[in-house]
């Protein structure tokens, strides 16, 4: 990992705060938490009657409703989903195998992990019309879009999580004579799942990101495209719906992934 | 199988085994290894010694005297650079069903059951579920974890956690116990409980030990031997045998005799710890 | 006995000298631009799909030579400039709210953890409403991008400070802005300037990203404005040029960072 990329994973699992703060309830921070959307949501519906660029949330989810009743979400929807799904996975079984190999040898680390860094910093939509050029606008060029987003980071934990399994369980293995297809799968693989989890979740959400601008950009179909569609005929609440849809779906794939990654860490 | 009272150094027979075939015999072993920059570290220079079958012998030294080295060379992990291992008779040439490795890091598999990590070694080798889970209860049983079976790790404190490690290693029945300071990270009451817990089961199963640490009381406490060995590059510089009765309890530590062993001990310890203190003060100036 | 001879001579690293990194890693890089390159010309790709990278690289050439890449370039740079500003001094702000305000950042946390994760771009025909098409939309979103980071590791930074600096601080009688100066700032830049560091990357990503969707300038404009004109060869030049800047920005950026870290730990 790169010092920066391990400054996120820091920040993902620093120890709390040392300090005692305060005593408070227990309840008191979900509270407070749950109390952080509401009144965002409060704030959304006090916007509304001062300017008519932002539709009132009722009428937004009004809206979104009838895109599932009337049914025309699902075409955009079904296209996100499937080019997200598809680039995702191919995107992770392509990054896993070699980042548990760069992971495992010193070597190849120093050879790669320079390169894979260094592009760190570049934004991987410029490479969206190289994608277009070459598959053409649809399902392929978005999907490829996305694999590419999900490779890096994978790639990097889970290059990062096999290094960083701890020598006493290799050392356990080799003094138990193990083979090495032994020792990747009952050592290094579950040592190190939590943090290629860290990855994968990171993965997706830049993945997520990279197809609703690819969308955004060009495509055929999508829920990128319906947002860029709704706003150039002024259909706010429509825009609105979409917008929202996309914030669930993205905070829902992050929660689930999320969850995944407790429980392997827990388990 | 009590050790004759001698204090002289060497090496006592073994009732069945006169010509000391049986048993692990280093014969001038040297090791040599490589540091990240490259450079080539000499760990240990000439060690040699027997461990009859069913002693218990620690090696104590100055730190980074290259005790948990030799232990390696022992266990297989890291070959010789020069000398000879060999292991009733046969030479070391890589880990072996009859040796089992105890760490003083914490080596349980967090993500496994109590039981399953007893069980670990068996499964490696390839014995069946029923059969490996029956074993692993056994020795769950002997070490005093029962009841802990379905717990994992992570509720365990760091002395249960060793004894998870210590039934990991004797689950397959080896005959040799290679503990590389396997209390090291412990506090001190865990420390001297866990010792007389070790010595319980030692006299259960009558295995042979080579124990590492740099505790001069655990050494002279467990040990039927304690070899110390000199600073970087090493050797052993003295092998004290211990004639304390056996079996041993708190009685043990405030004999006479203990104090004069652990002097002992400590006489020769003192003398390479200063050596290895006079080393690392000549490379910082 | 010979067993133990082989293992040792087989594991004995010696007089091996180590494989030259740099050399295969560098190898690897060229042969593939040559392979490229040769693809190209021999007509194995199609030029309407990549022309040869030597064209490109003659092609940018002509470009930052013309006019108008100036203009792209810096309407950029001063977005880039801008967001991270913003989001450096907002960042910074918001982690010592939260690491002042304990609870206050246990409230927040999670959704600023979230925001990261989130499309938080979708929001930009809203910002193009209400602030208009021009380098606002793109800046205010790109901030919100470079923000997140700093705050979260500042806040992390300060939270991970030993608790025993503050307690020598005050045993040496230490002035509050001494303590804050001399002991709590120092103690969290290992973990801020990382933050920092990928708050500027994230601005730079969030304005590029940003300008190839809705720009009407700058070089990320540039890159989707061609494509659209199926002008290949200088599509290409752009996103060469993009990301020749994109690498080289990162590099330099990790060399600061390491030698702060190195100068603070």
């Amino acid at each position: 990992m790169t010092t920066t990329e391990t400054a996120v994973a820091a920040a993902d699992t620093a120890p709390r705060d040392t300090r005692q703060p305060r005593r408070r309830r227990p309840w008191q921070l979900p509270a407070a938490r749950l109390a952080v959307p509401l009144l965002a949501l409060l704030a959304w519906q006090l916007i509304d009657p001062v300017t008519d660029l932002v539709p009132a949330p009722a009428d937004t989810i009004r809206e979104l409703y009838s895109g599932f009743v009337d049914g025309w979400i699902y075409e955009g929807l079904r296209a996100t989903a499937s080019a997200v799904g598809t680039g995702f996975v191919l995107g992770t079984v392509v990054a896993f195998p070699l980042g548990y190999l760069m992971g495992s040898s010193k070597t190849l680390t120093a050879i790669f992990e320079p390169l894979v860094a260094g592009t760190f910093a570049v934004p991987r939509v410029i490479l969206y019309p190289i994608l277009l050029a070459v598959f053409g606008v649809g399902l392929e060029a978005e999907s490829a879009m996305v694999a590419i987003s999900a490779f890096f980071p994978i790639l990097m934990s889970t290059a990062a999580a096999v290094r960083n399994v701890s020598p006493s369980l290799l050392k356990l293995g080799r003094s138990l004579s193990a083979r090495p297809l032994q020792i990747a799968r009952k050592i290094v693989i579950p040592d190190a799942a939590p943090s290629i989890m860290v990855g994968i979740r990171i993965g997706f959400s830049i993945a997520f990101i990279a197809a609703i601008i690819a969308e955004l950009f060009a495509a055929k179909d999508g829920l990128g495209l319906l947002i860029s569609q709704s706003y150039a005929v002024l259909d706010l609440p429509r825009m609105y719906a979409v917008v929202l849809l996309v914030m669930l779906a993205a905070f829902a794939g992050n929660l689930l992934l999320w969850w995944a990654e407790r429980r392997l860490r827990k388990a | 199988m009590l050790p004759t009272a001698s204090s002289a150094p060497g090496q006592p027979e073994t009732a069945g085994d006169r010509d000391g075939r049986l048993g692990v015999r280093l014969a001038d072993v040297g090791v040599v290894y490589d540091t990240k920059d490259g450079d080539s570290v000499e760990a240990v220079r000439s060690a040699s010694g027997h461990i009859a079958d069913g002693r218990f012998v620690s090696l104590i030294g100055p730190s980074g005297c290259g005790k948990s080295t030799l232990l390696d060379v022992v266990g297989g992990l890291l070959a010789p650079r020069s000398g000879t291992v060999t292991i009733d008779g046969e030479p070391v040439t890589g880990p072996r069903r009859d040796t089992a490795m105890v760490f003083q890091e914490d080596s349980t598999l967090h993500w496994r059951t109590v039981l399953s990590n007893v069980a670990f070694g068996l499964e490696i080798a390839g014995v069946g579920r029923k059969q490996r889970e029956a074993a692993a209860g056994d020795i769950v049983a002997l070490v005093g974890l029962t009841g802990f079976e379905h717990r994992h790790p992570r509720e365990l404190s760091g002395g249960m956690k060793q004894r998870v490690a210590i039934a990991r290693a004797l689950v397959a029945d080896p005959r040799i116990l290679l503990m590389d300071e396997p209390f090291g990270a412990l506090d001190q009451q865990t420390r001297m409980f866990m010792g007389r817990e070790l010595l319980r089961v030692w006299d259960e199963t009558r295995k042979s030990v080579v124990f590492v640490t740099h505790d001069i009381q655990e050494a002279v406490y467990l040990s039927d031997e304690v070899w110390v060995m000199s600073a970087r590059p090493s050797e052993f510089t003295a092998k004290v045998v211990v004639d304390l009765d056996r079996p041993r309890g708190p009685g043990t530590m405030s004999s006479r005799r203990f104090h004069d062993l652990t002097s002992q001990v400590w006489e020769v310890l003192r003398v390479e710890s200063e050596k290895a203190l006079d080393a690392q003060r000549e490379l910082e100036p | 006995m010979s067993g133990s001879a082989v293992t040792a001579t087989a594991r004995a690293p010696s007089r091996r000298r180590p494989p030259p990194v740099a050399t295969v890693r560098w190898g690897l890089v060229i042969g593939s631009v040559l392979l490229l390159e040769a693809a190209a010309r021999i007509g194995m790709i199609d030029p309407l799909i990549m022309p040869p990278p030597s064209t490109m690289v003659v092609r940018l050439g002509e470009i930052v030579a013309g006019g108008g890449f100036l203009t792209d370039l810096t309407t950029t740079a001063a977005a880039v400039l801008s967001a991270f500003g913003l989001g450096a001094v907002g960042g910074l702000l918001i982690g010592i709210l939260f690491w002042r305000l304990p609870f206050v950042g246990a409230t927040f946390e999670p959704y600023l953890v979230s925001l990261y994760s989130m499309p938080t771009l979708v929001f930009y025909p809203i910002l193009l409403a209400l602030l208009g098409l021009g380098p606002a939309p793109i800046i205010v979103i790109a901030t919100t991008m470079a923000m997140i980071p700093v705050a979260l590791n500042t806040m992390v930074g300060l939270n991970s400070i030993s608790p025993t600096l503050p307690k020598l601080a005050r045993s040496l009688n230490c002035s509050r802005t001494q303590t804050y100066l001399k002991v709590l700032a120092p103690a969290a830049t290992p973990l801020v300037v990382p933050g920092l560091v990928l708050g500027f990357i994230y601005a730079m990503i969030g304005v590029i990203a940003m300008e190839f969707i809705l720009a009407s300038e700058g070089l990320g404009f540039r890159i989707g404005y061609t494509y659209r004109a199926f002008e290949m060869q200088d599509m290409y030049a752009y996103i060469v040029f993009v990301f020749v800047i994109a690498v080289a920005a990162n590099v330099a950026l990790n060399a600061i960072e390491r030698r702060v870290r190195r100068d603070m730990e």
